[in-house]
């Protein structure tokens, strides 16, 4: 954690804080800000704890060779931590060729997906 | 306001999974990584020493043929990074008990950059250690 607010109670190790945060300073890391979420973990007790435990960040150069960066937290179901998605806008052109992945088929979702489209 | 609507996103999955060994698991994951469109993989805590392509097979479709991992200590900690070679030339170029880094090659316009993965202990002197590794690193292009 960097700030006592990437903890939903009161209660964090500052002076850990700080020391992950000088480590950063000093490595120069620039964080990529996190969307749509504050916490990344849950101790799933009642009520909950919820810390923000999963950091990203990239030196400034590579932030200048990316600036379209931008990390998003995926619905999670089961577990502790929330999985998280770094997307890199790149200058490479989208590839406009459809294709298709046999392991689609095996994927519970894609018949019932198939029909609801085919169906109208 | 982003000008970049036609390019191409590289999209990289980070998830800190307590435990790579239940059948459930597998399944959660691979619709992660369904969802996510994700060329890289980057899994934490793994609880896992060894893996092969076999293994990786039951939660990543099989164009994600390229890995690189540090095992767990016992039951703790473990990195899994897995990437599409299809897309990207990996190349381990660090790692100790806490990180792996792994310097990509686009197969598209041969652009490089370097992605490390971070585990911190979370014992008391695992976490001094890594605090004392992290305090004293130099690292030019680079990512976590």
């Amino acid at each position: 954690m960097r700030k006592p607010v990437d903890r939903s109670r009161t209660g964090g190790n500052v002076s850990k804080m700080l020391m992950f945060n000088s480590a950063i300073t000093s490595l120069g890391l620039e964080e990529i800000p996190l969307q749509g979420r504050k916490f990344t973990w849950t101790n799933k007790q009642q009520p909950p704890l919820l810390e923000r435990l999963d950091w990203f960040f990239t030196s400034s150069a590579w932030a200048i060779e990316y600036p379209f960066t931008t990390t998003k937290a995926l619905i999670m179901e089961t577990l502790d931590h929330w999985p998280c998605v770094i997307a890199i806008k790149t200058n490479i052109p989208k590839s406009k060729i459809f294709r298709f992945e046999n392991y689609w088929m095996e994927h519970d979702g894609f018949l019932p997906l198939v029909e609801a489209y085919w169906n109208g | 306001m982003d000008p970049r609507n036609n390019s191409k996103a590289w999209n990289v999955l980070c998830w800190n999974i307590s435990g790579l060994n239940a059948e459930s698991m597998w399944e959660s994951l691979k619709n992660k990584v369904t969802e996510s469109q994700c060329d890289v993989v980057c899994i934490l805590e793994t609880k896992g020493e060894n893996f092969d392509t076999l293994f990786i097979k039951l939660f990543c479709p099989s164009y994600f043929d390229s890995f690189c991992f540090i095992p767990s200590v016992g039951v703790s900690g473990g990195i899994l990074i897995v990437w599409k070679g299809a897309i990207f030339d990996g190349v381990e170029v660090f790692r100790n008990n806490f990180a792996l880094s792994i310097e990509f090659t686009s197969c598209h316009d041969n652009s490089h950059w370097v992605l490390t993965n971070v585990y911190s202990p979370c014992d008391t002197e695992g976490k001094r250690s890594i605090m004392d590794w992290f305090g004293n690193i130099s690292m030019s292009d680079d990512m976590c």
